[in-house]
Order: C-alpha cells, then sequence, then structure tokens
C-alpha cells in the first residue's frame, strides 16, 4: 500500500512536471513584446567628434564632517565638526588640431565656504592659503605622431608607472597631492608636470618611453597648522619655526629625466624603468631653516599577468640618493611589491597589494624624528569594490596599513557612489584613520571624517 | 560606473549572415546552429553604439560608445571607447578575443587616472557594464558546448523562424554563461537569430533578447537595435536597448591599430 501511494505520487508529480513545463514554454514565450515595445526616451547624447573644439568639465560640491575630534587647547583651531564644504570647478577643452595632433587644456579652481562658516580667524594663514580656494592649470599639453613609429607629447602632463593600484613603487613621475590623505579624489592625487616625452613603436610588443621632465614640481603637503600636519609629535625646540618646504630653481640643472621600456604580451606585461627625478620627501637643510627635496635615482621593473579571473602584480625598485633628516649618509632602498586582483565573483572586484620598502645601511637613530623610518617599512592595501542595480550603485571599501599587522597605523574608508543620473553622480563614505606606533599617524587617529560629495559631469 | 571589460563585442551584437536558401524539411537543429555560427559578420568594421538602460520605474541611463572590430585569423580584436556619459567619457577598452581556450587579453584605460591597466577574464555571467547583457553574451559561443532541438516553426514578425532549444552540456558552461537552458529564434531566410529566451541559473530570472531593428549593410545582415529585457515571473526587471549607427565594414584598420598606444591617445 506504502508503495501504491509511492507509486501514486510519483506518477502525480511526473504529470505536474510534464504539464508544468508545456505551460511553462507557452508562458515564456509569451514574454516577448509586441515587433516595438520600447520607447526610448533619453535623447541622443553623442557629441560632435568631428568638431575641433570640445569642452568638457565638472561641477562638485563635496563636504566632510569631522566626528572623532576633541575639543582643542585653547589658541588652537577647532577640527571638531564641518571640515569641507568645497565648490569645485574642473574645465577641459580638447582641440583636435588635425588627424595627428590634438592640444589639451585643464584648468581647475575651488572655493571652500567651510571656512568662512567657521571663521576664517580660526586658521592660520598656511592652512587658509593651500585649503580655502585655488585655482590652477592641471594639464597643457600637445601631443601628435611625428612619424608612424614615434609621438610627442608636450606640456604638463601626468605619467603613470608600474602596475600597482594603491601602492606606489615605480609610479615617481608625478608628485602628489598630499594635503588630505585619505581624502583626496584619485584624479586629483597626481600633480602634472611640464614633460617633453617620446614614445617610440619599433613594432611588435614594445615601445620605448622617454621623458625629460623640465619642471621641478613639489608635493602638495598638509599645511602647517591643518590637521594633517601633527607638528606637535616633532620635539622642535621652543620659537623654533617650522620652515616653508622651496621648490627648486626653473633651470636646466633642475631637469628631470626618465627612460621605460614596455612590452605587451598574451597573458602578461613587462616593464623597466629608469629615472633621475625629485623625491617626493622633504628634508631638513641649513640648521632646519629650509626643507628641501632632494634627487633620486630608481631602477625599475613591474610586471603583470593574469591566470583565469586572477591578475598577479609584482614590482621592483632600487632607490638611491634617499635623504633624511637623522643622518647625513645619503641612502640607497629596495622597495617591492606583491598584489593580486580577483574578478572572479560577480559584480565584484577584490584588490590585495602588500609592499616593502627596505633601507639600506639602516642607521637607528633613523626612527626618531624627523624621519620615523623603520628599517623594513611594510605596507598592505586591500580594496573590494560591489557594484550593485546594474551599476547604478558601487561600493568600495579600501584599508592601507602600515606596519606588520598594521602595527604603524593606516587608515580604511567606506563610500558608495549612486549614479542619480546621467553624468549625475553622489556619494557618501567615512573614513577612519587608524593610530598605531608611528607618531604621525597616531597623532592624525583622530581625523576620522563622514563626507559626502554631488558631481555633475558635462 | 563599474567599467568592465567586453569580450567579443561584435560577434555578439552583429548577428548577421549570407541570405541562403534552405530545404526546412531537411535541415536539423545542429545544423541550423552550425549555419548560424559561420554567418558573415563583416570585418575591419566601426560603428557608433548606444547603450540604454531602463530600470522598472521606467528611469533610463545611457552609455555611448565608439566600436571597432578586426579578424586575425580567428581571433576578434576589438576597441571600445565611451563617449558618454561625460564622468566615463574617453574610457577605453582593448580586447584580444582568441579563437582557442587561451584567456582573452584586455586592457582598460581610464582617463582620470591616465592609466592603462590590465584586466583578468571577469565572471562571464556578470553584466556587461550594467547592462541586461552578460559579459557571455557579448561573446560568441562554441556551438559544440550545447546540444540543440528543434521545438517548432512559427512566424515573428512576418518571418519564418526556427525556435531551437539549447541546452549546455556541462556544467562548466553553465557557470560560465549564466543560462540553464535558451531558446533561439532564427530566421529561416538569412540564419539570423531574431530572439532569445534565456533561463538564468540563479535566481530564476529569465532574459528575453529581441532584435527590433535588423538591416543589411554591404550584404551583410546587421541587427541593428536589440532589446534585453530581465524578467522575474510577470515583472519586468530591467531593460537594455542596444543602437548600433554609422555601422561601416571594411575599414583600413591595422592590426597596430588594436594596441595601448591607440587606447591611451583615445579618440
Amino acid at each position: 500500500m506504502k508503495i501504491f501511494r509511492l507509486a501514486i505520487a510519483t506518477l502525480w508529480l511526473m504529470s505536474a512536471v510534464v504539464y508544468g513545463a508545456d505551460e511553462s514554454f507557452d508562458d515564456l514565450m509569451g514574454g516577448f513584446d509586441e515587433e516595438v515595445s520600447v520607447v526610448l526616451e533619453v535623447p541622443q547624447q553623442v557629441p560632435a567628434l568631428q568638431s575641433r573644439y570640445q569642452l568638457s568639465g565638472a561641477y562638485t560640491f563635496s563636504s566632510s564632517f569631522n566626528y572623532a575630534h576633541d575639543a582643542p587647547m585653547a589658541g588652537n583651531t577647532d577640527y571638531r565638526g564641518l571640515s569641507r564644504a568645497k565648490n569645485k570647478l574642473d574645465l577641459q577643452l580638447d582641440i583636435r588640431i588635425n588627424e595627428h595632433w590634438k592640444a589639451r587644456i585643464e584648468g581647475r579652481a575651488f572655493y571652500d565656504l567651510a571656512y568662512q562658516i567657521n571663521g576664517r580667524s580660526d586658521y592660520s594663514d598656511d592652512v587658509l592659503d593651500s585649503y580655502e580656494s585655488e585655482a590652477e592649470i592641471v594639464e597643457a599639453w600637445v601631443q601628435g605622431s611625428v612619424s608612424e613609429k614615434l609621438d610627442f607629447k608636450l606640456g604638463r602632463q601626468i605619467i603613470v608607472w608600474g602596475k600597482s593600484d594603491n601602492i606606489r613603487i615605480t609610479d615617481i613621475i608625478n608628485p602628489l597631492d598630499s594635503r588630505e590623505p585619505g581624502m583626496t579624489d584619485i584624479e586629483d592625487l597626481r600633480l602634472p608636470v611640464f614633460t617633453s616625452r617620446f614614445d617610440y613603436y619599433p613594432g611588435g610588443a614594445w615601445n620605448l618611453s622617454a621623458l625629460i621632465v623640465h619642471e621641478s614640481r613639489i608635493p602638495k603637503e598638509a599645511a602647517q597648522g591643518s590637521d594633517f600636519l601633527p607638528l606637535n609629535v616633532f620635539p622642535f625646540p621652543e620659537g623654533f619655526i617650522f620652515p616653508e618646504d622651496e621648490t627648486p630653481e626653473q633651470n636646466l640643472d633642475n631637469t628631470q629625466y626618465g627612460l621605460a621600456l614596455n612590452g605587451v604580451f598574451q597573458g602578461w606585461d613587462l616593464s623597466l624603468y629608469a629615472a633621475d627625478v625629485l623625491d617626493s620627501r622633504w628634508h631638513f637643510e641649513e640648521s632646519n631653516s629650509v626643507r628641501r627635496y632632494g634627487r633620486v635615482q630608481m631602477l625599475g621593473a613591474a610586471v603583470n599577468f593574469t591566470a583565469g579571473s586572477w591578475l598577479f602584480k609584482t614590482e621592483l625598485a632600487a632607490l638611491n640618493g634617499l635623504q633624511y633628516n637623522t643622518t647625513q649618509n645619503k641612502k640607497s632602498r629596495w622597495d617591492f611589491l606583491i598584489g593580486t586582483e580577483y574578478m572572479g565573483f560577480k559584480e565584484t572586484s577584490i584588490s590585495l597589494e602588500i609592499a616593502n620598502r627596505h633601507i639600506n645601511d639602516y642607521e637607528v637613530q633613523m626612527i626618531n624624528p624627523a624621519d620615523f623610518v623603520n628599517k623594513n617599512e611594510l605596507q598592505t592595501a586591500l580594496r573590494v569594490t560591489r557594484s550593485f542595480n546594474h551599476d547604478t550603485i558601487d561600493v568600495t571599501w579600501l584599508i592601507s596599513l602600515f606596519g606588520s599587522g598594521g602595527d604603524d597605523g593606516g587608515f580604511q574608508r567606506l563610500w558608495a557612489n549612486y549614479d542619480i543620473s546621467d553624468g549625475l553622480m553622489a556619494s557618501v563614505g567615512v573614513v577612519d584613520y587608524i593610530g598605531g606606533d608611528n607618531p604621525v599617524m597616531e597623532a592624525l587617529s583622530d581625523n576620522d571624517r563622514l563626507f559626502a560629495e554631488v558631481k555633475y559631469s558635462f | 560606473m563599474n567599467m568592465k571589460v567586453s569580450k567579443t563585442l561584435m560577434s555578439g551584437l552583429i548577428l548577421g549572415l549570407l541570405s541562403v536558401s534552405w530545404q526546412v524539411q531537411a535541415i536539423t537543429a545542429d545544423e541550423i546552429a552550425h549555419q548560424v555560427d559561420v554567418r558573415d559578420t563583416g570585418d575591419n568594421s566601426k560603428f557608433d553604439m548606444k547603450m540604454t538602460l531602463i530600470d522598472k520605474r521606467g528611469h533610463q541611463r545611457q552609455r555611448t560608445m565608439l566600436n571597432f572590430s578586426k579578424k586575425r585569423g580567428g581571433d576578434d580584436l576589438k576597441l571600445l571607447f565611451f563617449k558618454t556619459p561625460a564622468d566615463v567619457r574617453n574610457t577605453g577598452f582593448l580586447t584580444f578575443d582568441y579563437d582557442d581556450d587561451r584567456d582573452d587579453d584586455q586592457w582598460l584605460y581610464l582617463p582620470a587616472l591616465k592609466k592603462t591597466k590590465r584586466i583578468a577574464s571577469s565572471d562571464k555571467s556578470g553584466s556587461f557594464m550594467g547592462s541586461d547583457f552578460s559579459y557571455s553574451d557579448m561573446t560568441s559561443r562554441n556551438i559544440e558546448d550545447y546540444k540543440y532541438k528543434l521545438v517548432k516553426e512559427q512566424e515573428v514578425g512576418g518571418h519564418k523562424v526556427w525556435v531551437m532549444e539549447s541546452v549546455p552540456k556541462t556544467k562548466k558552461t553553465v557557470d560560465e554563461t549564466g543560462y540553464k537552458k535558451s531558446w533561439m529564434f532564427v530566421r529561416q531566410d538569412n540564419f539570423v537569430v531574431i530572439r532569445a529566451l534565456h533561463l538564468t541559473s540563479e535566481g530564476s530570472k529569465k532574459k528575453y533578447m529581441d532584435v527590433k531593428k535588423l538591416e543589411q549593410i554591404d550584404g551583410i545582415w546587421v541587427a541593428t537595435e536589440i532589446e534585453m529585457k530581465t524578467m522575474k515571473g510577470k515583472e519586468r526587471l530591467h531593460t537594455t536597448v542596444l543602437s548600433l549607427s554609422n555601422i561601416k565594414f571594411n575599414q583600413d584598420l591595422s592590426e597596430s591599430y588594436f594596441s595601448i598606444r591607440t587606447l591611451e591617445k583615445g579618440l
């Protein structure tokens, strides 16, 4: 009887499956619409590419709110609360000179209302100069083909070396905007420099790129009095005036050079680099009365290769001529990075990079102010990005840590970008500065902020 | 916007083939699949593409792109530049889609970073640039990976079609494409797939591909407007419309044009 009931049940189930399948097929086919079912409401937005001039740009309003600061001591700036209400305008003009040559000029200006709102008198002149407003030419270049195998680009430009995305090893040509570490938009991070660039393509997989950098441009550092320059961790003598950093003279003696040999192959890429450029780190000179940027020489290599959904990358740089504050001897350093990126999860990318900077002939006093460096400086960066709702929302978590296990501090940032409509994007996020054994990072650890941004691109 | 790299874009978009007379009674499902596979899709091509993304509330977003394509033996070389929206303008993709089992070579140029980045093969069942098309939809499929069955004949838009059922032979193919079963509507006069229905392996969603406009350009049949909509039950979740224009074949595109040099110099 039990077997009989089971047989009946099985027959019923089978018939149901068959019936369901037949019905399902007709239902499924009914899902097709009539011949024309979609009326496109969005007008054609294709710019006239044939036009010789194209103006584009973006207006951005960004704000941030510091939520972790303690009340300041008397006479010090109160960095609690609103720390940014910045209006920024980028304008870019592209000019098609002829079939082989084109030019670009890009300008950027911003004004941050936060200082007016909070009271300008609460801030140092350096802070106001650096953070309240700015207008500058970003990129300005002319580019074209001299011959079938030779390209030339002259002007203020950005040159990106290396294969890594989150940690710089061989990417040393452009100085950085480090005024708000962890907060700077990635497109604003590198500062263009006036350069003559020659790219030779002999055919096949290789390309040789030669750079002559005419502009001695120094990084944009956090201003004195800002919450990103914790001078209190430096044991300066009383009355010590922290000097301005000095831009090297713009002359032929200060010309910088770079050479890159790039190979592109099936499944992997290789780049070899040589450079003699300005160091990105300042050091005191003349009895601590001036801060200067020295020259460094680099030989480097970068390789990446893919295996299925994995991208592996590695970089190696041998640097020479590094100057420090706690020793008169110039140092050499080995910088090494390994990293991977996984794209196998749906709508998700995961990137991990680990780098070590090893100072040769390290001297124990280099751990002291104003260097604060270890013989080996480990850095780890992990980035996870996931897209939702047909790429309408991207959520990213980035954590960057110094020292083994993050002992020396770092930061983590979580943010979401939302495409409100074409060209209009809103972002919200939080950045958490992580303290640690490094006194500078520890001093920055109460700079945590919430931030929001609306950007309209046109 | 999450920037992911196209697989073989052209081969999936341009569903063209030479007109062939055929004895309907004699043809099998495998033969139809073969004829679809060997159809002429043109070479050395250049075209504009407009991708309109429509959510279930009718809110539309649009991307426009310029595409270049060339065959190198059995390999497909692809170059794509975004023209709009403004925040991704001049973003470029370069793809070498190999005829054999080798992974594709893919590079992405990000103008905001001024950087070219090699890209690993992503999950092929994932969304292509936020659209209802998956990466596998944009890739020419290996017809050997499927079992075909001729289901019926009917008319669509006044044209006789074969309705073919295709089922992946292996779980690997299911995982790669994200589809556990498909039906294709193949026009009998020109072997163009003018409709397809895919059942997804996850989430019990259905995806309807519908060719809204089919044109013959330089003797090659080209689907110039394709709709892909994603349904769950009776609910339309999302729709994508791809429109192709300014289609030109037999352009003077050298192999060296499909290079990082071109990618970085941009349009």
